[in-house]
């Protein structure tokens, strides 16, 4: 019986109201650069709806708002985050390297032993 | 017998109108209440109680007071219950004030306008541009022309514009300028025009405002 009260628990939980993030008052424009930004991920595309949680008409307005933001230059096409990435692989190929050149040292140890 | 009864009689009829009455009213009120009690079997009863139990006629009267008591107070709370409801009976509604703004002339429409700006112009120079468009504006058939300035805002990324003379320069900070105005449809192909030939101008854009909520 428990479990089942427990299971009853965790469905209501997922069907939790949440606010939404755009209140009544709100004009969607590309001037509003405060509204928009939330509706775009870290490196700048747009999210999907389902992660928005807005209706249809909502969506096209903030799509039609972001890219004409994009165009003013206002929000980034695409942002630079891959640079970071980029130098991140060359510093583990450094570390890579390090360790041949431990081993390389050992293997000349051992040689001195044997002569 | 016959006096026993004239006495019980008028005590049960009603107890306030006896100290009142004088002797002759009350021989005068005796006479006529004879026949009807002698017609009806409760003067039985009454002669009954009063020869028995003297003392709880006394009790019956006293407990007849008490429930008057009672009923009145049960009354009164009635009126209670009806005075909170009227209380709350009328509701207050705050009219919204709405901006105002100008009614859009017949035949116009209402456009914005964002133009990005060098950042390195001088507020002078600044002044000068936006006085040649407005002019731009009021030659095609504009009014009511609006200008908003934000400042120098550095732009998400950085543009690359060709000067007339040649020179290719980079631009990674912009002056905004908002235009709203009304204006007639035709006239907004001649103002990008303008806008695209300017070297001050990085980049614009001209939309039409739309008149929902959202």
């Amino acid at each position: 019986m428990k479990k089942s009260k427990r299971l009853f628990m965790k469905s209501k939980r997922s069907f939790r109201r949440r606010l939404p993030l755009i209140q009544s008052g709100d004009r969607i424009d590309y001037k509003s650069m405060g509204l928009i930004s939330r509706f775009i991920s870290e490196q700048g595309k747009i999210l999907s709806r389902c992660e928005n949680r807005l209706t249809l008409k909502q969506q096209r307005l903030i799509t039609i708002a972001i890219k004409q933001a994009r165009i003013l230059s206002s929000l980034p096409f695409l942002n630079n985050e891959k640079q970071f990435e980029k130098s991140e692989s060359t510093a583990r190929t450094t570390t890579l390297r390090k360790k041949n050149i431990e081993i390389k040292n050992y293997k000349s140890n051992f040689e001195l032993r044997f002569e | 017998m016959a006096s026993s009864s004239l006495t019980s009689v008028p005590l049960s009829s009603s107890s306030l109108n006896i100290p009142h009455s004088s002797s002759k009213a009350s021989a005068s009120f005796v006479s006529s209440p004879i026949g009807a009690f002698s017609r009806t079997p409760k003067t039985l009863f009454a002669e009954s109680r009063f020869h028995f139990h003297p003392k709880r006629n006394d009790y019956g009267f006293s407990i007849r007071a008490q429930t008057l008591d009672f009923s009145d107070s049960f009354f009164e709370g009635g009126f209670g219950s009806e005075d909170v409801p009227s209380s709350p009976g009328g509701p207050g509604f705050t009219a919204v004030e709405e901006k105002e703004e100008p009614q859009c002339p017949p035949g116009l429409r209402q456009y914005e306008t964002m133009m990005v700006l060098r950042p390195d112009m001088s507020e002078d120079e600044r002044l000068a541009l936006t006085q040649k468009y407005e002019e731009v504006l009021v030659a095609g058939g504009g009014m009511y022309v609006e200008v908003f300035n934000r400042g120098v805002i550095p732009l998400a990324y950085s543009i690359k514009k060709k000067n007339k003379a040649g020179e290719t320069n980079t631009y990674l900070d912009g002056i905004y300028l908002l235009f709203t105005y009304f204006t007639k449809p035709e006239s907004i192909t001649p103002l990008e025009e303008t806008m695209l030939t300017d070297d001050n101008v990085i980049r614009s854009m001209s939309s039409k405002i739309r008149k929902r909520k959202y």
